[in-house]
């Protein structure tokens, strides 16, 4: 089965994070501003990556993470890649939000690093790319450079990419529960243009990560799709949860 | 005379054999790689209590994504332990077993319990770290554990378990346990926690001793054994072979195992099979293969072979006397190749290791990703004509490569020198737009080179050279003023700044 190579140290597996700070990120979504809510479920992401890692009260180095924020450029947050045990040590960086919205420069930086980084890679699991966002992009259409993105691998499989579309009625119902949700499908009517174009950017979910989401307590359909609707905080966060479903030991 | 063998979870135990009253056994116990690394305590927990014709043991693997799995570990092995042997013939009187043994696992958890609340951090833990271990320390430790008593005066059995380290029992003809209790039977949900008790289905069985010619237990970190171990016990070379090598897999664990005889003892200093010799390791560049060949050995089921690399090693195996694998499927930085023959469940020693030279991997691939026009394309890697090559993030080309690439090259620029001479043969610059790029064609003799620049950075540094037999692309200056300027000195091409402007 693909995507069922575990993380562990001599193994470790790669997420690459990249957040828009564009302007509209200080809108509000449940009393807090967007960017708050993604800091906020970053964290708690992070954390819940050295749950998975700390054997004891040590971090064993089995994730390792690379951060790009971007608004009209693109910062790289942490100078490159790092184990999951250095950004324990750093701990969750600050960002603020900044103007435009250019996608696809972010993601020719993931390109890059992925072509520096996927010859290393041989045995791990395959690289996962999260990426938040709120709005369209300004600039070229990235999904040519996703497309590209997600045709390249390892032999765990294809480089898997994630959506996490922060927006309002992106959907036909509300979702009260994110444990009760079966996520968005191919089939699922998505109210809005730019979400339909990342759905078609998003990776279909792995059945070893349902899994890994299962254990989570989210029970998402064989048939989920990679792009999370962050309609609210509890989404946000679930969709932080995904990126770091890779299967570890126990 | 009693005798209370409680493993150190801090030291590597050595396969180890006692001749007991009644029952012999060995163990065995390991911590995994990166917890010999860090010198901290390993999750697995082993305590033996054996004394006449009783013997009772309690093996433990702690869950490591709990608080300090070792916790529970330790405290289970030696607290259940302990009252298994206490409590040994009531309980085999017992046809409640599942509610007596339920009844003390969910009353443990007062106790230990407050191993946890006292369990200290380090004092220079950082605060994420230190957040999330306290966060562990409210949901409890955990472990799964294999429990046994075995009495030869009553001649019965009681096996109790919860998690997914292996009970494995042999019968005069071979493995029983699956018979028994089928091959669902070790959950890794399952186990036991200091703060709820139970969590999952505890398992138990009784069987007469008389049906059990051996007992194997070990935790998950031993889980090669599943495959390689079916009929016979393994030898303590083999065993210990196993144990050692495991340490260097990516999936390195800790490990403990126990096995039990009643009565006898096995022959446990098997003759190993021979090893295979005269191992012979080459690379294909053609086809980008690793091809290993040994001499043949008789008598044997398999081979195993082994991939060095700085990390660890990697096993795979094979039936014939010789095995190619992709170069790119091999770990970074491949250092040697070493093998060893499988025949009747025991292993051979190691052949000796084979040194190899794997090529850079970026070198390997057949194609890199070039600039063209602001989009990436993929080129074929060996007409690239030289030069810098505008790759980004990938490596050059290793000289070794280049070596080659010399010759080639200069025939292509002939070729091209040629080509251009035939179609401008009126000697003036044609300017072809292509994509973004401004082509020119150099007349033949026109000694006024170019300088490539790329017209997304416009850095200047860099040189860019479309691999195309029909054409080179460049990007003129504005003023066509400039001197010319020798950016690059391989003896292949010369690249200058233009001193004209190429006319539309």
């Amino acid at each position: 089965m693909a995507y069922d190579i575990l993380a562990t140290s001599q193994t470790p597996a790669l997420i690459i994070y990249a957040l828009d700070v564009s302007g509209s990120m200080e809108e509000r979504l449940d009393g807090r501003t967007r960017i708050e809510v993604v800091m906020d479920a970053l964290s708690a992401a992070l954390q819940q990556i050295v749950f998975r890692c700390t054997k004891g009260g040590q971090i064993s180095p089995r994730y390792r993470i690379a951060m790009f924020a971007y608004s009209d450029q693109v910062y790289d947050i942490l100078n490159g890649v790092m184990t999951i045990d250095q950004v324990a040590n750093l701990g969750v960086p600050e960002l603020s939000t900044m103007r435009a919205t250019n996608t696809d420069l972010v993601f020719r930086e993931v390109e890059r690093l992925l072509q520096n980084e996927l010859p290393h890679l041989n045995n791990c699991p395959a690289p996962l790319v999260c990426h938040m966002t709120d709005g369209e992009f300004n600039g070229a259409d990235p999904e040519a450079t996703v497309r590209r993105i997600m045709t390249m691998g390892n032999s765990d499989g294809k480089v898997l990419v994630e959506n996490i579309f922060i927006s309002d009625g992106l959907l036909n119902e509300r979702i009260i529960d994110p444990t009760n949700w079966q996520g968005v499908t191919y089939n699922t009517h998505l109210k809005n243009s730019y979400a339909n174009k990342l759905r078609a950017m998003s990776s279909p979910l792995p059945e070893s990560y349902r899994i890994m989401m299962a254990e989570s307590g989210y029970n998402l359909d064989p048939g989920a799709v990679m792009m999370l609707p962050g309609m609210s905080p509890e989404l946000v966060e679930m969709g932080f949860v995904m990126s770091m479903s890779t299967p570890v030991s126990q | 005379m009693l005798k209370v063998i409680s493993l150190d979870q801090n030291l590597e135990t050595p396969v180890s054999l006692v001749s007991g009253d009644y029952f012999n056994y060995r163990f065995a116990y390991a911590r995994s790689a990166d917890t010999i690394k860090s010198d901290t305590t390993g999750q697995d927990a082993l305590t033996i209590r054996e004394e006449g014709e009783r013997i009772a043991f309690v093996l433990c693997d702690g869950v490591s994504q709990s608080f300090y799995g070792n916790l529970a570990a330790r405290f289970l092995a030696e607290e259940l332990n302990l009252w298994l042997w206490e409590n040994a013939d009531s309980l085999l009187n017992s046809n409640e077993i599942s509610e007596v043994f339920a009844g003390f696992l969910n009353r443990s958890t007062e106790n230990a319990s407050r191993i946890v609340s006292s369990q200290s951090l380090p004092d220079d833990v950082a605060p994420m770290l230190r957040a999330v271990l306290e966060k562990k320390r409210g949901l409890g430790s955990e472990s799964t554990f294999v429990a046994g008593c075995l009495d030869a005066g009553r001649r019965e059995t009681l096996f109790a378990w919860m998690g997914d380290s292996r009970l494995r029992i042999w019968g005069i003809k071979g493995e029983i346990d699956r018979n028994i209790f089928g091959i669902d039977a070790f959950k890794t949900q399952e186990r036991w926690s200091t703060s709820k008790g139970l969590v999952g289905d505890l398992h138990f069985i009784k069987i007469d001793l008389d049906q059990i010619h051996h007992v194997m237990v070990y935790s998950d970190g031993l889980a090669r054994l599943d495959a390689k171990i079916r009929m016979n016990s393994p030898s303590n070379h083999t065993l210990s072979q196993i144990i050692a090598e495991s340490g260097r897999l990516a999936a390195s664990d800790d490990i403990s195992y126990l096995e039990i005889w009643p009565g006898f003892f096995p022959d446990l200093q098997k003759t190993s099979p021979k090893a295979p010799a005269h191992l012979r390791v080459k690379t294909q560049p053609n086809n980008h293969q690793l091809v290993a060949s040994w001499n043949k050995v008789n008598h044997v089921d398999e081979f195993e072979i082994a991939i060095h690399h700085p990390k660890g090693w990697q096993l795979f195996t094979t039936q014939k006397n010789s095995w190619e694998i992709a170069i790119r499927s091999l770990p970074i930085n491949t250092s040697a190749v070493s093998i060893r023959s499988w025949s009747d469940e025991n292993a051979s020693d190691w052949s000796r290791t084979q040194p190899v030279s794997i090529p850079d991997p970026s070198s390997m691939n057949s194609t890199i990703m070039v600039r063209d026009s602001g989009l990436y394309r993929e080129q074929d890697q060996s007409i690239i004509m030289g030069g810098d090559i505008y790759a980004p993030g990938l490596n050059r080309p290793s000289k070794r490569h280049r070596s080659w690439l010399l010759p080639v090259l200069v025939l292509i620029e002939v070729g091209l020198i040629c080509l251009a001479s035939l179609v401008l043969s009126v000697g003036t610059n044609k300017i072809i737009p292509a994509d973004g790029w401004i082509s020119t064609l150099l007349p033949f003799g026109q000694s006024s080179p170019v300088q490539v620049i790329n017209p997304d950075s416009h850095d200047r540094q860099e040189k860019k050279f479309l691999p195309s037999a029909t054409h080179i692309s460049i990007f003129p200056t504005q003023t066509g003023t400039e001197k010319p300027k020798q950016i690059d000195s391989t003896p292949a091409i010369q690249v200058f700044t233009p001193i004209v402007s190429p006319e539309p």
